[in-house]
């Protein structure tokens, strides 16, 4: 008896064993299938193709955003790919999901580098991820497209030879903002309430200088609020005892919403105006019918020039999914990112990083607004026009289009900042094109 | 710093303090009486809220506002009753850690279920009509919805204090977050009695939520906001009291929304601190219930 | 061929001298499937993460939520000294390693009286008051941004020795060699009179206190090691990074040590080490796979991976293969 328990004991010791690596066996030889699978790509007649590491937040407040920018240069890349790639190479995007947390950020970008061994990083969208992506970036000496964050600190202090950047600095928004409501409200007094970090603050500033020290205006009153706050009311009432002709809202995302929405609970709509240097359409969302404000802007689907409607027919039909849909400026600087790109590797004749720098630097180009945009090369910054939205949510509202009207924009020159602005506030030199040979 | 605290201001204050620190102990009584009654940390409170929210939303064109404050609560309330009695129930057994990891665990699905459903988009929330605007007294403006939070949740409270002072359940509750053993050997069902004091806790969660959404907006992650103020609230107030959470809850909103305004980067901050000399100095919380989880 | 297997079973130097040659040999194998140098960092410092944690939760049996407070704090006050002192990384690495732990200390003393779910809530506590002060405390800290530039050239004794740490391989077996002897550390602890301590109080802290130990004592000492532990994975991942951030410090983050150590197998040596990998490596995959509508869905996958372990596989990947044995 005991013998055969001894036996049986062994038996299903022995099996356990055996299926235990039979179990890891087969789990590691579909996993090395799998990657044989994925291999080294091979494109078209042999080349290999050009990798695209996409970053942005797929997941967390900012998702759909995100998705925004990667449909956009999605939209660029099966262009390229249409017409047989960029030097007979096919474009292939990896994307990876970095929602805010920086951390993630740089352990994608790590991978996308190291693993996949990606051409050029693109993308992002919150300034912590951009910052921390630009400096891997640069240190991996590799180039960095980012079109998602509005932050001034990333052409200025924290700029790189490595890093280029599409999206509207906040300088800008707020010049365009700024000079718009001086000019057509009489803006003159005005109250902040500034989100409390880099962006909030450099948006502040700018709207001040404008208004204070071009318009002759004055600064009421500021708040700065911690970021995620979602209770305003101090401010705001503290704002209505100041009367001013303005209040300004240097904040974005959740706490925007917040903001303009308890703006209307508390009744302040009919006592000032609103302003502040970005919205979009995923913030109007949230603040429905409480809608209010002239807001800074890159893109709008309204806009009457010939290359801008063709982006909007190309999007509406390649990402349409519901009939009030419509696409966002994160479509714009996915697709106008992309397609530069793309065009400055054909002007290089190379993928390799110092003839495509030196390919964008300086570069005119149609970014499909009113005006040409530019690459500058003192600092990378794209130079585009600047658009004021005017939010709004009435009974004819139709689709998402409607949540702004464009009355207006500003030439880049006169909403960016110059060569001795950017220098005084702290606008740090590219490094030289030496230092971009691999350490 | 803004130390220039007129009158007008500190009213203000005062109002909107209490306002926000109802919220607080809405979240707060579910939690301690669940905390006191079944041991559970129940980390899916703020998930619950959030749903309390959702709810709101989507079924508000159907049936208009009113109707709300009592089926949001009502279908959360059955959520958490499932909830408990799939997951949590099974685990009673085990080491308390495991109901712990396992709210946190359901907390993490259910958002992202949510994000499923209705997406990362913050959804708009307006309160109706009768209750939008300002109270005007002269020296202070007043939010007239906050106003309404205050008076609705005043009302409610006294509803649940009521039941639990004067109803026999109620009694038998209380007595359960004393002693368990003894609520075993009369005789009562306990596992029944954990299922309801769930379902009554997600329902206050789900209220809360409702009477948050017009002023802080609707979206995936507004639970963790407000979840770990209420555990502060919790600790604070005595675990297993229910006017150490109301207590509590008040002073954290007060205090809170006063940090807002004298020095708002502390205002997260501050809750902390305010535990830590509750801490110090008396240990049990406000009501120092005594041999309660120590 | 079963002697050997036995041996491998029964013979701790054997078992860590097979675990120090994998982790030595890991940077080779993971690029088999599908790893990368990045992620096999990110495996091993997140292993002495949990390895250091499981002495608190697995085998003194106290939970605590707030455990990322000391890992990135270190990893901070490391970050800062480095960026505005022209130290050698080892002496800032030390400098965070022992700011935290007395951080840690000072913690430890206000909280350990109180027991199992008050504890844990007040470690939640503790833990957001640092997340807090990380990304609020902008001029210090760099706030949400986080702290930029943490350099990572070389490490060694000035005049003496000099090695380089730049390229991930280099400071992979850099980091390595803190895990085997971290490793080795935490095996002697547990083997020693120490541990079999800490386990008494595990199974019945009263009984450990009628026999006459100093339970405080013992608690507050395995809290303030797992602590170390904790501390010393954060410099780590700093200079891994070259950059913090407040997130690092939050309790989502403090959670994350706790599924690792629960997938792996708590209380047990081995588990923490692959609950480490396991659940790095998941991270990745699922946020590449877990895509519906475009949108990446981590949480729910990794939550659901979670919540199938605590109510079906308790003792984790290492406890279940145990028991089959």
């Amino acid at each position: 008896m005991e013998r055969r328990d001894e036996m049986e004991k062994k038996s299903k010791k022995k099996i356990s064993r055996r299926d235990f690596l039979k179990v890891a066996g087969a789990t590691g030889a579909a996993i090395t299938l799998e990657q044989f699978l994925k291999g080294p790509y091979v494109g078209a007649a042999g080349k290999p193709p050009i990798l695209i590491g996409n970053i942005e937040p797929l997941s967390g407040p900012y998702a759909d955003s995100g998705r925004d920018e990667f449909q956009g240069a999605k939209l660029a890349n099966d262009e390229y790919n249409k017409k047989g790639g960029i030097l007979g190479r096919e474009i292939k995007m990896i994307s990876e999901d970095a929602p805010s947390n920086p951390g993630i950020g740089v352990q994608k970008a790590k991978k996308l580098v190291e693993r996949d061994k990606v051409d050029f990083l693109t993308g992002t969208l919150t300034s912590s991820v951009t910052i921390a992506i630009a400096d891997y970036a640069w240190n991996q000496k590799i180039l960095f497209m980012a079109f998602g964050s509005h932050s001034d600190d990333t052409t200025m202090q924290k700029s790189h030879r490595t890093t280029f950047r599409t999206t509207i600095q906040n300088w800008a928004l707020s010049t365009a903002c700024a000079t718009w409501i001086a000019k057509n409200w009489n803006v003159r007094k005005i109250y902040h309430i500034t989100a409390d970090y880099t962006w909030g603050h450099t948006g502040r500033d700018s709207m001040n200088r404008v208004i204070l020290k071009k318009f002759g205006g004055t600064e009421l009153g500021n708040d700065f609020t911690p970021l995620g706050t979602t209770d305003f009311s101090a401010q705001l009432l503290k704002a209505r005892g100041l009367k001013p002709d303005c209040l300004i809202v240097n904040c974005y995302g959740g706490d925007q919403v917040n903001c303009v929405k308890q703006f209307k609970e508390f009744g302040l709509d009919k006592e000032m105006k609103l302003a502040g240097p970005l919205s979009g359409t995923p913030m109007m969302k949230g603040i429905g019918t409480a809608a209010a404000g002239a807001w800074g802007m890159s893109w709008h689907g309204t806009i009457d020039t010939p290359g801008s409607k063709k982006l909007y027919a190309a999007l509406m039909k390649t990402y349409q999914t519901y009939s009030e849909w419509r696409p966002s400026y994160r479509h714009y600087l996915g697709y106008i990112t992309h397609t530069q790109l793309f065009e400055a590797i054909k002007r290089a004749g190379t993928t390799d990083m110092v003839p495509v720098i030196k390919a964008l630097e300086g570069y005119k180009f149609d970014g499909l607004k009113w005006n040409p945009n530019s690459w500058r090369a003192f600092d990378h910054q794209n130079i585009q026009d600047v658009l004021v939205g005017l939010a709004k949510r009435d009974e004819n509202w139709k689709s998402e289009d409607d949540y702004f009207t464009i009355p207006g924009h500003l030439k880049g020159e006169e909403a960016f900042p110059t060569y001795e602005e950017w220098k005084a506030n702290g606008g740090h030199e590219l490094e030289p094109y030496d230092a971009l040979k691999k350490a | 710093m803004h130390l220039n605290l007129t009158f007008s201001v500190i009213i203000t204050q005062l109002v909107n303090g209490f306002a926000l620190g109802m919220l607080f102990t809405l979240m707060a009584v579910g939690l301690t009486i669940i905390l006191g009654l079944m041991r559970v940390i129940n980390f899916t409170h703020g998930i619950l809220y959030t749903l309390g929210a959702y709810t709101v939303i989507t079924l508000q064109k159907l049936l208009g506002f009113w109707p709300m404050l009592a089926i949001a609560p009502a279908c959360v309330g059955l959520v958490g009753i499932a909830i408990e009695a799939s997951m949590i129930r099974p685990i009673y057994k085990r080491d308390p850690l495991f109901t712990l990891l396992l709210t946190f665990g359901v907390a993490l699905v259910l958002e992202d279920v949510i994000r499923l459903i209705w997406g990362d988009i913050p959804y708009p929330m307006t309160a109706p009509q009768i209750l939008s605007g300002v109270v005007n007294i002269g020296v202070a403006y007043f939010s007239k919805y906050r106003i309404f939070v205050i008076c609705f949740t005043s009302v409610l409270l006294f509803g649940v204090w009521y039941f639990l002072e004067r109803s026999q359940l109620g009694k038998t509750i209380l007595a359960g977050t004393f002693d368990r053993e003894m609520v075993v050997t009369l005789g009562i069902k306990i596992d029944l009695l954990f299922t309801l004091v769930f379902g009554i806790g997600a329902g206050l969660a789900a209220i809360a939520g409702v009477l948050a959404s017009p002023i802080r907006g609707v979206f995936p992650p507004m639970g963790t906001d407000i979840i770990m103020p209420s555990f502060v609230v919790v600790i604070i107030g005595g675990m297993g009291s229910f006017w150490g959470a109301v207590i509590g809850g008040l002073l954290v909103g007060i205090v809170k929304s006063f940090t807002v305004e004298i020095y708002s980067p502390m205002a997260d901050v501050i809750v902390f601190f305010l535990l830590a000399i509750v801490l110090l100095i008396r240990p049990r919380g406000i009501s120092g219930i005594e041999g309660l989880l120590e | 061929m079963s002697t050997l297997i036995k041996t491998i079973r029964t013979n701790a130097s054997v078992q860590l001298a097979i675990l120090s040659i994998i982790v030595l040999l890991w940077p080779y194998i993971i690029p088999l499937i599908g790893g990368y140098d990045g992620l096999a960092i990110e495996m091993v410092i997140f292993a002495i993460f949990a390895m250091g944690f499981n002495i608190l939760l697995g085998y003194t049996g106290i939970l605590s939520f707030g455990h990322a407070a000391f890992f990135g704090l270190a990893g901070y006050s490391m970050g800062l000294i480095l960026i505005h002192l022209k130290i050698p990384i080892l002496l800032g690495m030390l400098f965070g390693i022992v700011l935290s732990t007395v951080v840690a200390i000072l913690i430890g003393l206000l909280i350990i009286r109180k027991t199992g779910i008050y504890f844990a809530m007040l470690t939640i506590a503790f833990g957001q008051m640092f997340f807090f002060i990380a990304s609020r405390w902008k001029n210090f800290t760099g706030g949400e941004d986080g702290l930029t530039g943490i350099p990572r050239d070389v490490i060694g004794i000035p005049g003496l020795v000099s090695i380089p740490i730049f390229e991930p391989l280099q400071f992979y077996y850099f980091v390595a060699v803190v895990f085997i002897v971290a490793a080795i550390v935490q095996y002697k602890l547990i083997q020693s009179h120490f541990g079999q301590v800490l386990k008494t109080i595990r199974e019945n802290e009263v009984r450990a206190q009628m026999v006459g130990y100093n339970v405080r004592r013992y608690k507050l000492l395995s809290f303030i090691i797992s602590s170390i532990y904790a501390s010393v994975a954060g410099t780590l991942y700093g200079l891994f990074l070259n950059y913090m951030f407040p997130q690092t410090l939050d309790w989502i983050r403090s959670g994350d040590v706790v599924i690792m150590t629960l997938v792996g197998g708590m209380g047990t040596f081995f588990g923490p080490i692959i609950g480490a990998g396991v659940i790095v490596a998941l991270r990745v995959l699922v946020s590449i796979y877990a895509k519906i509508g475009g949108l990446v869905f981590w949480q729910l996958f990794m939550g659901m991976i979670f919540l199938i372990f605590v109510l079906f596989f308790p003792k984790g990947i290492w406890g279940f293969f145990q028991k089959s044995e």
